[in-house]
């Protein structure tokens, strides 16, 4: 279920923190949907007075107006999917690191990763389940290497879905195992659609570092992840059989 | 709810193990699923998390277990080395949740996964069956070797025994201390001997179920209230020198049966099952009667929000609240000493003895308390 997003990607920490940046009254954005919103409080006010069926009609209209107008003036970079998730493995941080920096052992027991093939020390190329069963594939280079601490990456030219991110590790207080901190900031394609599709498939890039974070843990902390994909199970109804084959089982 | 021939189940990973199912169970927390209080159910899911049998199988890092073992599983699964189980908090295992996203979000964090018992909490496919598949079977089942134990004699180890000792090792329990329980179902009938066992002076049981006050009175050796008939919270004064009981087990849980305002609002918010899920009315009625000081101990599953719970009274009298799904490992083999050692027989507990094949027909007995059913076993 990843996206090339996915998780466990070629991971370096990001100099570039994924954060929006903030609009200021520089920023064209800025005046982004300000007319929108204006437009569509008219309308709401306007609804509300009238007091008919008609005029609540009006005013719901009004409201999604402004909605849509306040939703474009959120200040982000164009489609950056930004992915942030935290956990704690109890494990000591440099099992942990170096497990992460073995993560090409992993795949096939992670639910989207795909492969992850070293070429030299810096280089590796990633492949992750997409959409709808599509592959997608990237060339990643290490930026940015720690011992035990840092790893960041950033995908290379030609990437599907163009990525950068890192992750950290640190010790969790007094012998609780390793905090890990991935972050991570991906451009699904199809611009503003791509997200979406993804989010509706169960497939957004969170959700796919999330799940295959879980399951790196568990596999650190109890040898194998859980799952009950393929276990036997009676009829299920038409709708069961068409979310398993969209978002794929569990 | 049906009976429906499905393909064997087949190892998946190197820890789980197979096992042929000898005896099961219905559980009072299956008939929240059966009335669909409990979301994420799915049509073709496999329930039953109370079951025994034989293993017939096992992966290739189970150690411990070997093909013709007889086991009791816990109904809780856990991976044996997480933060949660090395602290033995088994039911609050990370990471055999495969479903571990729903929760997260609802409840913030997830617990462990759970046989048959919803997608949210791990969609594994449960017991109620002829086999079934047991994840991380090197840390949960227990084997019983001793061959004068009966199935049944045993199989209770696999939830309600243990979280009826749970609930009554939640209240702390001091010498002469009073303890009421909600409920006189099986989980009510195994929290009044445990409270016993712990040390409880008294027990006063509550239901209005005739045969389950008449269980908690022969059996459990209870002091009774029937609520259809009496104000509890006035009647649980008066039976304790006015001071209320020094704690209450609330071994209801979602779906409580009451006669008083509060009830009948959460029916009818109930009845739609979005406006509300949960009917405290029983955690209501306990938290309103506890001695100041005192333990609200619940047993009885929670699935959502509750509405109008008295945090105020609470607060005021300074409780302690202790809950949570069972511990099921940290239990078993010290209650299965006990149960060898003849302090109880568990199967004093089961009314009705029935086949896989009849199951549909046990679920709406003991969902309608029809009968005098009180605990289901079933044979595959």
């Amino acid at each position: 279920m990843n996206d090339p997003v996915n998780s466990l990607n070629s991971f370096q920490p990001a100099e570039r923190q994924i954060k929006d940046p903030p609009a200021s009254d520089h920023d064209p954005r800025s005046q982004a949907g300000l007319p929108s919103m204006l437009l569509g409080s008219g309308v709401a006010l306007f609804g509300l007075t009238r007091r008919s069926f008609r005029g609540t009609a009006l005013a719901l209209l009004g409201a999604g107006v402004v909605f849509t107008g306040a939703w474009s003036r959120r200040a982000r970079p164009a489609h950056e999917t930004a992915v942030r998730y935290v956990l704690t493995i109890n494990r000591p941080r440099h099992e942990v690191y170096e497990q992460w920096r073995r993560l090409e052992d992993l795949p096939g027991r992670m639910k989207n990763l795909q492969s992850v093939e070293k070429s030299d020390e810096r280089h590796s190329h990633w492949s992750a389940k997409g959409l709808l069963g599509y592959i997608v594939a990237w060339d990643a280079e290490t930026t940015q290497q720690e011992q035990d601490t840092r790893i960041s990456w950033r995908s290379l030219l030609g990437a599907t879905v163009p990525n950068h991110g890192s992750v950290r590790f640190s010790d969790a207080p007094n012998g609780r195992g390793t905090e890990l901190e991935v972050t991570m900031s991906c451009r699904l394609p199809a611009g503003i659609l791509g997200p979406l599709l993804a989010r509706l498939g169960g497939r957004s890039p969170q959700s796919q570092v999330e799940s295959d974070l879980r399951r790196f843990k568990a596999i650190l902390e109890g040898g194998e992840a859980p799952t009950t994909s393929d276990q036997a199970a009676g009829e299920r109804s038409l709708i069961g059989r068409l979310t398993n084959s969209w978002a794929g089982s569990r | 709810m049906r009976v429906e021939t499905v393909p064997d189940p087949v190892i998946i990973n190197p820890r789980d193990a197979i096992i042929k199912v000898t005896t099961t169970a219905i559980c009072g927390s299956d008939l929240h699923l059966y009335d669909g209080y409990i979301p994420t159910m799915e049509r073709g899911d496999i329930l039953g998390h109370e079951f025994m049998g034989e293993v017939v199988e096992v992966g290739a890092e189970v150690k411990s277990l070997r093909v013709g073992d007889r086991v009791v599983a816990p109904f809780t699964i856990a991976c044996g080395s997480c933060f949660f189980c090395r602290k033995e908090l088994w039911s609050l295992c990370d990471n055999t949740n495969p479903n571990a996203k729903l929760p997260e979000t609802a409840y913030g964090a997830t617990p462990s996964g759970l046989f048959g018992y919803s997608h949210m909490l791990g969609g594994y496919a449960g017991g109620q069956a002829e086999y079934v598949r047991v994840p991380y079977a090197d840390v949960g089942p227990l084997k019983i070797e001793d061959e004068q134990l009966k199935d049944e004699d045993v199989l209770f180890l696999s939830d309600i025994f243990p979280t009826g000792y749970q609930a009554a090792e939640n209240c702390n329990i001091q010498p002469g201390d009073t303890v009421a329980v909600w409920g006189c179902g099986p989980v009510g009938q195994f929290a009044i001997k445990s409270a016993y066992l712990l040390g409880a002076e008294r027990v006063i049981a509550l239901d209005q179920v005739p045969e389950r006050l008449a269980m908690a009175r022969t059996q459990g050796k209870a002091e009774t209230i029937d609520f259809s008939e009496e104000h509890v919270p006035a009647r649980l004064r008066e039976m304790t020198g006015g001071r209320g009981p020094d704690s209450c087990i609330d071994a209801v849980g979602m779906e409580a049966h009451g006669h008083s305002i509060d009830a009948i609002y959460d029916r009818v918010r109930a009845a739609t099952r979005v406006l509300a899920t949960d009917r405290p009315h029983a955690l209501r009625e306990a938290i309103m009667a506890c001695r100041k000081g005192g333990t609200v101990s619940l047993a009885g599953v929670y699935g959502g929000f509750l509405d109008k719970v008295p945090m105020g009274a609470a607060f005021g009298k300074g409780l302690t609240f202790k809950m949570g799904q069972t511990h099921v490992h940290r239990y078993m083999k010290p209650l299965l000493d006990q149960i060898q050692d003849g302090k109880i027989d568990p199967s004093f507990l089961i009314t009705d003895r029935v086949s896989l094949d009849d199951a549909p027909d046990a679920y709406a007995r003991f969902a309608e308390r029809r009968d005098g059913c009180i605990k289901v076993v079933l044979k595959p």
